[in-house]
């Protein structure tokens, strides 16, 4: 893993155009005197946030809170699924079609059939957050279960493996890189639901807020929440991305450079299936 | 008393729009314990086919196939294979991936941890046991999913074209290596290779493929002093063998001219 340090060095630039930005819009909003209630400059933003820290503090935390429900529930039922689908014929035939059917659907449109059937509170918040995180974390897992090397489950039979062996020493493993790159996707995705979810379902959370304030022409407040939403959505991503150096370390993307000087021919093929199942 | 591996009238015939193709056809062969046994043929004609046959992968479509008696329609457990590519699993590290076969065995892995870092440093991969795959070459790499293959101590070891991916050299060496092994433990080798001096270097015995369809066009019973050095391929008995086995190619029309 790399060190904070250099973890903030590679972070540098980022911070550095987003800083000139912000500048610019302070400079913009000032000099042609743009009214307040179409676009507040970043300096009353933050005092907006000053303003009441606490209460803002607590509505991301909400937030937080359903958004990280709402993908967990997601990877459990999305990696299960994706497993039953990989191994039952039937399910592939069935739930996954279903699934994909499913995913045409605009999803943001059940939003308020989530309210009908699971009240106002957070569970039908958290529902949305899992149903639209669910897809890309399903469809990954698919594909990185199947797109394992026919030669590695000969391998794996030639010594007596079993189903289970062969799914947790081989094909679970080997699909971990997919899984995460749904789970990235899938993360940003959840917390879309919740905010969807808060717009619907009121009560509580950053997309409260910003309904809220936007029925008092409070625009400060509603780019407040923005802001807001947009450093969890950092943080969110950024904490996957750790968790993934720390469980991947052996993953092409993330290892260092080998001893040998150029990849093996044995490496080269292995792409090859991994190609075609991917077509297929 | 019947043999340790037996092949008897073996056919292995794949379905088709128009005629069934025979990929192996009447193929018999009987290997007793203990013997180096190598199968040399053009691509095609089928011998990876038959190695996965006798490793239990592939259903035979008639004929016999057993091995000490038993007649094999799964992997059977005595039975080490070491495949064309090393398969190394790579978020494993060598000791792990030498223990992987362990584990599908349903062995205690604690008990062969000691045995793999026996097997490890008898293949000169003593000091790599912590290191990752995709760190090692390809030479190594396939040492030690050789290592993988011998953990367990079977009794049976199939190979097919374990150094057909390899450079000259480090294939001279594990060739050396194998033949070490070979001699210290007493396994039964089936061993496939294109190469014909390297099958008469290893082997036994040779047995000759042809192709459309795959069966045995010759068996040549090598009678070379053991341990072979490297230096015998130079020798006048070596090249004897090697060009008899190219004549039977020829003969074939494998080779033309």
């Amino acid at each position: 893993m790399k060190g904070l340090w250099k973890r903030a060095e590679d972070s540098r630039l980022a911070i550095l155009t987003m800083l000139v930005i912000l500048v610019l819009w302070e400079g913009g909003v000032r000099w042609f005197a743009v009214r307040e209630f179409l676009l507040p400059a970043p300096s009353k933003i933050f005092a907006e946030f000053m303003a009441q820290p606490g209460f803002l503090l607590m509505q991301t935390l909400d937030t937080l809170q359903t958004t990280m429900a709402g993908f967990v529930l997601a990877v459990v039922l999305g990696v299960g699924a994706a497993i039953g689908i990989v191994y039952s014929r039937f399910l592939d035939r069935t739930l996954y079609s279903l699934m994909v059917a499913l995913n045409a659907v605009p999803k943001v449109a059940l939003a308020p059939l989530f309210v009908i059937w699971l009240g106002t509170g957070s569970a039908p918040k958290i529902a949305i957050a899992m149903l639209i995180a669910i897809f890309p974390i399903l469809i990954d897992t698919v594909l990185g279960l199947k797109s394992i090397d026919p030669e590695m489950l000969n391998m794996a039979r030639a010594n007596q493996a079993s189903r289970s062996k062969v799914l947790w020493k081989i094909r679970f493993p080997n699909a971990l890189p997919s899984i995460f790159a749904g789970m990235k996707v899938g993360i940003s995705f959840a917390l879309v639901g919740t905010i969807v979810g808060e717009f619907v379902a009121g009560g509580s959370g950053l997309g409260y807020v910003i309904l809220v304030a936007q029925g008092s022409f409070d625009t400060p407040t509603v780019f407040v929440a923005l802001a807001l939403l947009c450093i969890l959505g950092v943080i969110l991503f950024k904490a996957l991305e750790i968790v993934e150096e720390h469980l991947l370390p052996w993953h092409a993307s993330q290892r260092g450079k080998p001893i040998v000087e150029s990849p093996s021919l044995a490496q080269q093929d292995k792409q090859m299936p991994l190609l075609a199942e991917a077509k297929r | 008393m019947s043999a340790f591996l037996e092949i008897g009238q073996l056919n292995k015939i794949y379905r088709s729009q128009r005629d069934p193709l025979y990929a192996l056809k009447d193929v018999s062969l009987d290997i007793e314990q203990g013997e180096f046994v190598s199968i040399v043929g053009p691509s095609g004609c089928g011998k990876s086919t038959l190695l996965k046959c006798v490793a239990g992968l592939e259903p035979i479509s008639s004929g016999h196939l057993a091995l000490q008696g038993d007649p094999i329609v799964c992997p059977p457990s005595n039975m080490g294979v070491v495949f064309q590519r090393d398969l190394l699993l790579d978020w494993r590290t060598i000791l792990d991936n030498v223990l992987i076969s362990a584990e599908f065995h349903n062995l205690n892995r604690k008990a062969y941890e000691e045995r793999a870092r026996a097997v490890l440093n008898l293949f000169g991969l003593g000091a790599f046991a912590d290191r990752f795959p995709w760190e090692l070459s390809g030479g190594m790499r396939q040492r030690a999913s050789i290592c993988r293959a011998l953990l367990v101590d079977p009794q049976l070891l199939l190979m097919d074209e374990p150094f057909g991916a390899l450079d000259p050299f480090t294939r001279d060496e594990l060739n050396e290596e194998l033949q070490r092994t070979w001699m210290d433990t007493g396994k039964t080798v089936l061993f496939i290779t294109h190469s014909i001096s390297e099958a008469v270097y290893l082997s036994d015995r040779v047995v000759v493929m042809s192709r459309n369809p795959g069966g045995v066009a010759a068996v040549v019973p090598i009678e070379l002093d053991r341990p072979r050095g490297l230096a015998i391929r130079e020798t006048k008995a070596f090249a004897d063998y090697v060009s008899q086995i190219r004549g039977i190619f020829r003969e074939l029309g494998i080779y033309k001219g």
